[in-house]
C-alpha cells in the first residue's frame, strides 16, 4: 500500500528488539561472568524506482529507494567484567581471553565465563548447576586447603603430606569469534559455525587469559550506556510509530480525495 | 483542466515519495554509520518531457523523486569495544562484497570463525595490502592510521580510501556502497581512525519530523486542491447541462 507505512514498521520492529537486548543487559547486571549482548542493525535493501525517462539523472541522484532497517547481527561483547575479590578458593576470574570448558549431562561441550565453582558430594570441582569441568579435577576429602595457580595448576594440602599435591590443570578454550557463540542460559555458551571450534589450552599459554583464585569476574554490563541505550531506543520507537501514524492520515486523506 | 488535475496528482505522487525517504531516514536512526537519503524532486519540465516521449513504464506510474546521500560525518559514540572502529572525517572502508569491493562507514566489526575480520553483515574488511585481515584474538589494537596489532605483533593494516567525489558513489544497502564508472579514489589524508567508538546515523530526528509534518499538510492541501478542481467540474457539467 503505502512504503512508509512499512518502514515504519521495519524500525519499529527493530527498536523493540533493541529494548529486548537492553533489557536482558539490564537484568543480568549483577551475573557473574555474564556478557552484554549487542544489536547492530542496516538500511534494508534498495531497490530500483522505474527509471523516470531518458533524461539522465542529476549527478548526485539515484532511482534506488531504501525500504528500512534490519538486524544485521545480535552478537555478545566480549570485553572484560570488573574483577571482584570474593577470598573463596573456589572462585576464579579469567583474566583476559577464553573459556571454562563444561562437560553438560548430556555428554556435550558447553563454555563459560563464570568461574564460581564448589565442589559436590565425590569431590569434583563443579559449576553452580553442577556441571563438572571437561578436564575433571577431583580434591580429596582430607584436603585443607585448595590452592589454583595464575596458570590453572590445582593443588591441595593434604593432611599428612607436607607439601601440596597437584590434582591436574584447569584448561581453557579459545575461541577465533567468541561473539558467534550462543548462549545458552545458566551463563553457559555453545560453540557454532560461527565461532569456531575451542582451542584447548592452558591459562596464560597462546593467548589464553590468567586465572585469579579468590576472584570473580563481574558482568561486562555498564549501567550509564544501557540506560543512554534504552532512551535512544524508546524515542526511536516512538518517532517510527508517529511515522507510521502519518503514513495512516496520508491514506485517510487519499481516501477523503472521492467524496 | 485537466492539466491543472494532473500537476495536483504528481504533487501527491511526490508527497508519498517524501514521506518514504523520511521514514526510511527514521527507521535507520540507531543504524551504525547509516547516510541520510534526500528525496530530490526532478523539474516539472523533465517529466512533461519524458511524458510526450512514448516511454511508458508499465504497472507504476512514472516517479518525479530522485534520492541522493548526504554524506555527512554522524556524531561518534564510544563503546569501548576493541572491534568498533569509526573514521574522523571522510573517507571509507574497503570490504569484499558479492557484487566486487564495497565501501561502508559502518566499523561495528566482528571475527569470524576463520579468524578474519568482517564487518557486521559478515564481509571481510581489507587490508591495505590487498588482502583480508586475520586475528588470533578479538582484542586487537587499532591505532589511528589503521595499523593493527596483537600482543605487539603487526597484523596488518586496515585499508581506507577517500573518494573524490561522493556523489558517484551508488548505495547497495546494508551500509554498503560501490563504485561507478565515474568514481574516482585519492588516499586518504586526514581521514583518521578512532577504536571503541562507532559512527552513529547522521539523520537528525527533529529535521525529519518537520518534513514529516510539511509533507501530511501538503498532501492535505493538495487533496483539497484537487476536490476545488472537482467541485468546479461538479458543477460545469451539472449547471451548464442544465442552462
Amino acid at each position: 500500500m503505502l512504503d512508509s507505512l512499512y518502514i515504519g514498521a521495519t524500525g519499529m520492529q527493530a527498536q523493540q528488539l533493541n529494548v529486548d537486548t537492553i533489557a536482558n543487559n539490564l537484568a543480568n547486571v549483577n551475573t557473574t561472568g555474564f556478557k552484554r549482548s549487542r544489536i547492530d542493525f542496516e538500511d534494508l535493501l534498495y531497490r530500483s524506482m522505474p527509471a523516470g525517462g531518458s533524461a539522465a539523472n542529476a549527478p548526485g541522484t539515484s532511482n534506488r529507494m531504501g525500504m528500512g532497517t534490519a538486524v544485521a547481527s545480535v552478537g555478545k561483547v566480549f570485553t572484560a567484567g570488573d574483577v571482584k575479590k570474593t577470598g573463596e578458593p573456589l572462585d576464579l576470574a579469567i583474566n583476559g581471553a577464553g573459556f571454562f570448558e563444561i562437560l553438560m549431562p548430556d555428554g556435550t561441550l558447553a563454555y563459560t565465563r563464570n568461574g564460581a565453582f564448589q565442589l559436590n558430594a565425590e569431590g569434583m570441582l563443579v559449576t553452580r548447576e553442577g556441571h563438572r569441568l571437561n578436564v575433571p579435577i577431583q580434591v580429596p576429602a582430607d584436603a585443607t586447603s585448595v590452592q589454583i595457580d595464575f596458570n590453572g595448576t590445582v593443588y591441595a594440602t593434604v593432611v599428612g603430606e607436607r607439601r601440596p599435591v597437584q590434582l591436574g590443570q584447569i584448561e581453557l578454550g579459545m575461541f577465533s569469534n567468541p561473539a558467534g557463540l550462543t548462549a545458552a542460559g545458566d551463563n553457559l555458551f555453545v560453540a557454532t559455525e560461527q565461532s569456531g571450534l575451542a582451542a584447548i589450552g592452558n591459562a596464560g599459554a597462546q593467548g589464553a587469559g590468567t586465572l585469579g583464585q579468590g576472584f570473580l569476574e563481574g558482568s561486562n554490563v555498564r549501567l550509564i550506556d544501557e540506560m543512554v541505550n534504552l532512551i535512544v531506543a524508546q524515542r526511536a520507537y516512538e518517532i517510527n510509530a508517529k511515522v507510521v501514524q502519518a503514513s495512516d492520515e496520508l491514506l485517510t486523506i487519499s481516501n477523503g480525495l472521492y467524496r | 483542466m485537466m492539466d491543472a488535475m494532473t500537476a495536483t496528482t504528481a504533487a501527491m505522487l511526490n508527497d508519498v515519495e517524501r514521506l518514504r525517504v523520511t521514514s526510511h531516514n527514521l527507521a535507520n536512526i540507531t543504524t551504525v554509520g547509516y547516510k541520510r537519503e534526500i528525496s530530490v524532486t526532478r523539474p516539472f519540465l523533465d517529466q512533461l518531457n519524458d511524458a510526450r516521449g512514448t516511454r511508458a513504464v508499465a504497472g507504476k506510474s512514472q516517479t518525479m523523486q530522485t534520492t541522493s546521500t548526504d554524506y555527512s560525518s554522524g556524531a561518534l559514540k564510544y563503546t569501548a569495544n576493541p572491534l568498533d572502529v569509526a573514521i574522523e572525517g571522510s573517507g571509507f572502508f574497503v570490504v569484499a562484497a558479492e557484487t566486487g569491493e564495497a565501501y561502508t562507514r559502518q566499523g561495528n566489526f566482528q571475527v569470524d570463525a576463520n579468524g578474519r575480520l568482517v564487518t557486521g553483515g559478515g564481509h571481510p574488511v581489507m587490508g591495505a595490502d590487498g588482502n583480508e585481515i586475520h586475528l588470533k584474538t578479538v582484542q586487537p589494537r587499532i591505532d589511528r592510521a589503521g595499523n593493527v596489532t596483537e600482543n605487539g605483533d603487526a597484523v596488518g593494516r586496515i585499508r581506507l580510501v577517500n573518494v573524490t567525489d561522493v556523489r558517484n558513489l551508488d548505495r547497495l544497502g546494508s551500509g554498503l556502497f560501490s563504485a561507478t564508472a565515474a568514481t574516482e579514489f585519492a588516499e586518504p589524508d586526514a581521514s583518521r581512525l578512532r577504536q571503541g567508538h562507532l559512527e552513529a546515523a547522521n539523520v537528525v530526528s527533529m529535521n525529519e519530523m518537520i518534513k514529516m509534518i510539511e509533507t501530511v499538510r501538503h498532501f492535505e492541501t493538495s487533496q483539497r486542491l484537487l476536490r476545488g478542481y472537482d467541485n468546479m467540474l461538479d458543477r460545469a457539467i451539472n449547471l451548464l447541462g442544465e442552462m
